[in-house]
């Protein structure tokens, strides 16, 4: 047969069509989660979605950025009225419990210990059902508040049996209370108006890391510490140990444990002495005279072991100043006797006359259920009486955070169905019969109240990253009733319903709603009205009793809420592990921190591993030296020392929490945080800390600097402007014709918190290294918080790539892989850099990072990078862009439109979540912009001016009080 | 003109022909095993060299601040051996230092090897090694070009020509030793030999163009000594690193290449001229001559060293200051001691003629100058990042297995080829050896 060329190749071409092999399918992935319906997402645009954060009980506003179905990035709600558009670390981090590896995927029981079955969500609810009785249920949560709160206590009343709800938390907020209900009647929390003070006397509150709202208040009182108009408010911080605010204070004094309640009064007593405005009725003047006089300078002294004129001086500086704020926080009032010191700081604050002025008294919650440790004190001791039947826990860990932890144990083993509702396993879940996995608040629907008049939605932003749950449809199918909506979102809705109708706007509700899932919730713009509450009478009767509390013999230790882990939830992310302390500066660890006094008596040296006794428990810690505790106080911060909370948790050092005592505070029954008489054993063990910062000592480096507050004054009258310093150069200059952009930083404001590094990691996939790659010096973090000791008092400057004019890592690439671009920016390009590392050495700020590993990304926590950046490989050099893809986003945006960005337009990652907004960034090409005002500030300058490196970044110099 | 004569006495050219010929004769069980000994090391080093490339430069010591390590002390090191080669054989000879023709042909030998080694280090050290060769400006489709302003790229042109020229000057150097072995030896090596001979047959029109070739080469090398090691000066010279810039960079390295080169030279003519039994030609006073020249060149040194210090002190300057208080008192200041020992104070005995003119002690100085000057470029290297101008990125660095290994793999590398060299060409210059005995004996002066 003779075979054409043509049906020779129509013959092959059919053969090969049946080699080919058969096409199976395979199980269907989603490529994109969706909410939104697929017709109506763009790929590589980010939607937004307006929730709240859940990390801690502060409540901030955040602005979820999904890409093709994944939250990537968790920002501040700018509109929001707690946090205002910042947002702290542990807020950001969120994201790394959303998707971390740890995350129990499937529902668990456990029949006996150490076993795990997964069952199937039916089985596992069935399983429940039969062995759920008809004793006494036991709902044990955390922070409770809102549509929560709402539903709970819904279906909980609905249950047959006796119910009770306990919230546990290791924080205190019911001696505020309790302190205004004796001092004003009034069981209300207080309202702190930082934004209007000139003058802050904290004691031991830190509201810069954790005490109460620490977004919204360092925004507050950035505004009132940010130079302006010849002012800036100072700050004393008085306390047993130290923290960032006692870093960020102008002034700091170390007391005895538990003695501020005295200082505070004695200074209380001083001022109706000394003060010739007091605003106060002669007659009242004698009352309270009468009340506070035995609380004498000498005895406030001699009991808090600080001098007698350092007291007068803090009383001549409240008179000094027009608004001043006296705060009393947890980490020196968390004792026995700490409504005492809250009912103290009351006094204190309405004879310097604050009330009205920046403080006032809040609302009561009805929205929110706060429990004291008393109560859950007596929870445990109905469970060991075995009356409780069925306990369910939610998003709590007791099993890390109560003190005695052999106790619970056993306590909770005599409970025979044991519930818990968790995103990742963790002790008290481990401890349970039943574990099962919900959302997370980022794939939930919610109504949050922080405070009274704010209510704060929950959306989804997107489908669950696992087979979970939201707790209310789980205990929904456990017990459903026709009183209760069948899914969440209808509740929700139903809730939100309520609200709605008691604000009574003129809108109707879909308007309403779906405007609200925009903005982020519904809220009174302006802050509730405020005016000085009246005394009530009975505090005299309370002054002229008051026992002056004993202070504690031998050693106290301090268990601080961790600036970075908080009450130890945040032990599972690695972000807040790798991004350095603001204060011990260690990365993977939390040391003990002992005053040197202390470490020469008993032979220590950094790193020694002590062991720690107390309450007959014990626990094992490495020390790190510093002169900034009192003498008598050891201080370590909880979140290491898990046993399961995954493998990100750090195990080595022991859990602090464990060494507090179970009493509480006598009037409010809150959790104690002081432990007495602690022993401390040197070990021969040490370990090695971690730190990334190579020396705290600038010398005369000049890299932070500052300026006298009344040098700063004069400056600004005579309206001085930034000498600029040009040295010639070979090279031709740069021309930007269209933008240069330009950032400036604050140090008058920058507090050293760390959220924009925190913000810089998950904006541009920053891998993190782990502790041995840190101490070999291969951290990735494109933006680092330095800290530098100055004349004894800690400040702060946050270092990013300063995109040089005049780029000493430009002329070194022998491969032009660092190039400088017509909008100012040094630009690194990844593809065409070699690895030479001549950059990173000519870079006199060091903000070079080299890829020195090919970065792993895990799934799932893979799904939170950011696809507009590049993944870099090894072996090529990465810093800081100044969110380069946020400017093309915003010039591409511009471009449709036919326009110029416009000034604010652009964000970097780091601006957009400063609490504090130090960070101002644009073009000054633009003479309008906010940076070309602050472009020729008399504080600006450049580190290392003299290098003439011409840098992009401004610092504003911060300011030195007197 | 100095009538010295550096030889034994009653040496005949025949005895040169044969002294130098014997040991390229069939090796010994000895010369195996150190053959196998390094390809071993050369096996480690690339093993090494490839979990590097698989896992990525991390697995080396270097970090940030501390970028650049023991890769770029090794290119140094290695670079500055291979200058005494060119001074040798391009100076000296232009000087008409007769001394010159016993070592020279070690000593270029010497320079080959090394700057191949040294040419190793610059790939090693970049992150992504399959692109080293962006750094050659070639035309491309992508119209990318390299950075001349980058002293990185000079290093480039200057380590390349380097090579080719030193290459090119060795093998014309032994043009009329491979005549002779051409003729000396049959088959397949007389063939190789009679490849690299060119057809040289020693007419007096060849040996007069070779002449000249061979002038016109030593002059075109004379520059190279200073420009090279000038321009790997300014590797760190142009940056703006205290420690590192400094107008002094450029004299200091090249007398600092001179006299490691020197040392080297010293410490391996040593045991070869006990193991080939060269004693008749190359005597002890070559070794005092380059004890001479280690002296002077580490005078040089020293007097670098001490300029430093004082600049930084005189500058008044806190990153220099520190930057020099960190070199000398810091983390690293016990190397800085151990090099100043070496490459200034132990030199210093050479002033003795004692020990000048005893070859076993100038053996011993010479491994303490290696030592020494391969320090003098860590501590250059190394303490000048570890501490520079923010305090936040001081940070220490040591070097791993890794990089140790590649330098043993580049020390093995190294020796391979000498080894090699020594049983396939002269290691002495056969044919200036027997000119200048002939001149000698003569007593005439052509020049």
């Amino acid at each position: 047969m003779k075979v054409s060329r043509r049906n020779f190749l129509k013959s092959l071409g059919s053969l090969s069509l049946i080699m080919v092999p058969e096409i199976s399918r395979g199980p269907i992935k989603k490529l994109f989660p969706l909410l939104i319906p697929a017709d109506e997402i763009i790929p590589g645009t980010p939607y937004w979605y307006a929730s709240t954060c859940r990390e801690c009980p502060a409540g901030c506003g955040v602005m979820l950025k999904a890409r093709e179905g994944n939250v990537i990035k968790i920002e501040g709600n700018p509109n929001h009225p707690i946090s205002r558009g910042g947002l702290c670390l542990r807020g950001q981090a969120a994201l790394q419990e959303l998707y971390n590896e740890d995350r129990l995927r499937t529902p668990l029981c456990i029949p006996e210990k150490d076993t795990r079955t997964e069952m199937a969500w039916k089985t596992v609810i069935a399983a429940i059902k039969t062995k759920m009785t008809g004793g006494k249920t036991a709902l044990l949560t955390g922070n409770l508040t809102g549509s929560q709160k709402s539903f709970v206590e819904k279906w909980s009343g609905l249950l047959p049996g006796e119910t009770s709800i306990i919230v546990y938390e290791p924080s205190n907020r019911l001696a505020y209370w309790k302190a205004n209900e004796i001092v004003f009647n009034k069981s209300v929390p207080s309202v702190y108006h930082l934004d209007r003070v000139d003058y802050v006397l904290s004691f031991g509150a830190d509201f810069m890391e954790t005490w109460q709202s620490p977004v919204g208040l360092s925004q507050k009182f950035a505004e009132a510490r940010r130079f302006h108009d010849g002012k800036s408010a100072k700050l004393v911080y008085v306390g047993i140990s130290d923290s960032l605010t006692a870093a960020n204070a102008d002034e700091e004094y170390k007391i005895n444990p538990m003695s501020e309640a005295v200082v505070m009064l004695a200074l209380a007593n001083w001022l109706l002495e000394n003060n010739n405005n007091l605003n106060m009725s002669s007659v009242e003047k004698t009352i309270w005279g009468r009340s506070l006089a035995s609380f004498t300078i000498e005895v406030a002294s001699e009991h808090s072991d600080l001098k007698g004129e350092i007291i007068k001086q803090l009383g001549a500086q409240i008179l000094e100043h027009e608004n001043v704020l006296i705060l009393c926080g947890d980490s020196v009032a968390s004792h026995e006797r700490g409504t005492d010191s809250q009912l103290a700081v009351n006094i204190l604050n309405y004879i310097a006359g604050n009330y009205g002025t920046t403080i006032s008294l809040g609302s009561t919650n009805e929205h929110t259920l706060i429990n004291s440790a008393e109560d859950f004190n007596s929870l445990i001791q109905e469970m060991e009486a075995g009356s409780i039947a069925n306990l369910i826990i939610y998003n709590t860990n007791p099993l890390y955070t109560y003190p005695d932890q052999e106790r619970l144990k056993a306590a909770l083993i005599k409970v025979p169905l044991k519930i818990a509702f968790v995103t990742s396993i963790n002790e008290t879940a481990a401890a349970a019969d039943f574990i099962l996995p919900v959302h997370h608040s980022i794939e939930s629907w919610g109504i949050e109240v922080p405070r009274t008049g704010v209510y704060s939605l929950m959306q989804p932003a997107m489908d669950p990253v696992f087979d979970t749950k939201p707790m209310e449809e789980v205990l929904l199918s456990l017990n459903s009733s026709t009183l209760l909506p069948g899914n969440l979102e209808q509740f929700i809705v139903g809730e939100w319903n309520i609200i709605f109708e008691k604000q009574a706007p003129a809108k109707s509700f879909d308007v309403n709603w779906k405007e609200m899932l925009l903005k982020g919730g519904l809220w009174n713009e302006n802050e509730e009205a405020f005016s000085a509450p009246a005394v009530s009478s009975q505090i005299h009767n309370y002054l002229q009793n008051f026992k002056i509390p004993s202070l504690p013999s031998g050693l106290t230790l301090a268990v601080n809420y961790s600036h970075h882990f908080f009450d130890g939830r945040g032990a599972n992310k690695s972000w807040l592990w790798e991004i350095p302390h603001p204060i011990h500066h260690t990365v993977w660890d939390t040391p003990l921190r002992v005053h040197p006094e202390l470490a020469t008596n008993e032979g220590l040296k950094e790193g020694d591993i002590v062991s720690l006794s107390a309450n007959s428990r014990s626990i094992e810690a490495p020390i790190l030296i510093t002169e900034k505790l009192h003498p008598t106080v050891i201080a370590i911060e909880m979140g290491a020392g898990h046993t399961e909370y995954g493998k990100m948790a750090v195990k080595e050092t022991g859990n602090p929490l464990q060494l507090l005592s179970e009493a509480t505070d006598i009037l409010s029954g809150d959790i104690v945080l002081l432990a007495k008489n602690v022993n401390l054993k040197k070990t021969s063990k040490w370990r090695k800390f971690v730190r990334l910062q190579g020396s705290y000592n600038q010398d005369k480096r000049e890299i932070i600097q500052q300026i006298q507050l009344s040098e700063a004054i004069k400056l600004e009258r005579n309206g001085a402007k930034r000498k600029e310093t040009h040295y010639p150069v070979i090279y031709p200059i740069h021309k930007h014709e269209i933008y240069d952009w330009t950032m400036v930083v604050d140090l008058s404001v920058c507090n050293g918190c760390g959220a924009c590094v925190a913000a810089c990691y998950a904006e541009n996939n920053i891998p993190v290294v782990g502790k041995q790659q840190c101490d070999n010096g291969r951290e990735m973090a494109w933006i680092r918080i330095e800290r530098f000791e100055m004349d004894d008092r800690s400040r702060f400057i946050p270092m990013m790539c300063q995109q040089c004019e005049n780029a000493p890592c430009e002329t070194v690439c022998p491969v032009y892989a660092t190039v400088h671009s017509n909008e100012g920016l040094n630009i690194q390009v990844y593809n065409r850099c070699v690895g030479t590392r001549y950059c990173s050495n000519n870079c006199p700020y060091k903000v070079r990072r080299f890829n020195y590993f090919q970065a792993e990304w895990r799934e799932p926590m893979a799904r939170q990078l950011n696809p507009d950046i590049y993944h870099r490989p090894k072996g090529v050099m990465e810093k800081c862009t100044f969110c380069v893809q946020r400017i093309r986003k915003a010039k591409e945006d511009a471009k449709m439109e036919a326009r110029l960005v416009a000034d604010g337009e652009i964000l970097p990652a780091c601006a957009q979540s400063c609490p504090t907004q130090a960070i101002t960034f644009g073009s000054i090409n633009d003479p309008t912009s906010k940076v070309s005002k602050l472009l020729h500030d008399f504080r600006g300058y450049h580190v290392f001016e003299n290098l003439n490196t011409q840098p992009s970044v401004i610092y504003l110099k911060g300011i030195k009080h007197e | 003109m100095n009538k010295e004569n550096y030889f034994a006495p009653m040496l005949t050219a025949d005895q040169v022909n044969s002294r130098v010929i014997e040991p390229l004769k069939k090796p010994g069980k000895a010369f195996y095993f150190m053959i196998a000994l390094f390809i071993g090391f050369i096996l480690i080093g690339t093993i090494c060299l490839g979990k590097q490339i698989f896992q990525g430069l991390g697995v080396a010591g270097m970090n940030n601040p501390v970028a650049w390590g023991i890769y770029l002390t090794n290119f140094v090191f290695w670079v500055g051996i291979a200058h005494s080669g060119t001074l040798i054989s391009a100076i000296l000879y232009l000087f008409r230092s007769r001394w010159r023709t016993s070592v020279n042909r070690i000593a270029e030998a010497m320079t080959v090897f090394a700057v191949m080694m040294a040419g190793l280090f610059p790939l090693i050290h970049v992150g992504r090694i399959w692109f080293a060769y962006w750094l050659f400006p070639y035309p491309n489709a992508r119209t990318l070009w390299v950075n001349f302003r980058s002293p990185l790229n000079w290093d480039v042109f200057a380590v390349s020509t380097y090579i080719t020229v030193s290459s090119l000057f060795f093998i014309v150097g032994m043009i009329p030793d491979m005549a002779v072995l051409r003729d000396r030896f049959k088959g397949m090596r007389s063939k190789i030999y009679g490849f690299f001979a060119m057809g040289w047959r020693g007419t007096h029109k060849q040996w007069h163009h070779y002449e000249t070739a061979y002038l016109l080469f030593a002059a075109l090398a004379t520059p190279l000594v200073i420009s090279v090691h000038s321009i790997v000066s300014w590797d760190f010279a142009m940056s703006i690193l205290p420690g590192w810039h400094s107008t002094i960079f450029a004299p200091y390295f090249v007398s600092g290449a001179i006299f490691s080169g020197c040392a080297m030279v010293i410490t391996i003519l040593y045991p070869l001229r006990k193991i080939f039994h060269l004693e008749d030609l190359v005597t002890e006073k070559h070794f005092t001559r380059l004890a001479q020249i280690m002296l002077l060149t580490s005078l040089i040194v020293t007097y670098s060293y001490l300029t430093e210090f004082f600049v930084a002190w005189y500058s008044n300057n806190i990153f220099e200051q520190e930057s020099f208080y960190n070199r000398a008192f810091g983390y690293y200041g016990v190397y800085f001691f151990i090099m100043f020992i070496c490459n200034s104070i132990l030199p210093l005995s050479i002033f003795v003629k004692k020990i000048r003119t005893n070859v076993k002690i100038l053996f011993f100085i010479s491994i303490f100058v290696n030592i020494g000057m391969w320090l003098e470029r860590f501590v250059i290297i190394i303490t000048s990042l570890s501490r520079d101008f923010d305090p936040y990125a001081w940070g220490n660095y040591a070097p791993t297995y890794i990089e140790w290994g590649i330098f043993l793999g580049s020390i093995g590398g190294f020796l391979l080829l000498f080894f090699f060299f020594t049983k396939f060409a002269p290691v002495v210059a056969i044919s200036e050896v027997k000119g200048q005995i002939h001149h000698d004996i003569q007593g005439g002066d052509h020049a």
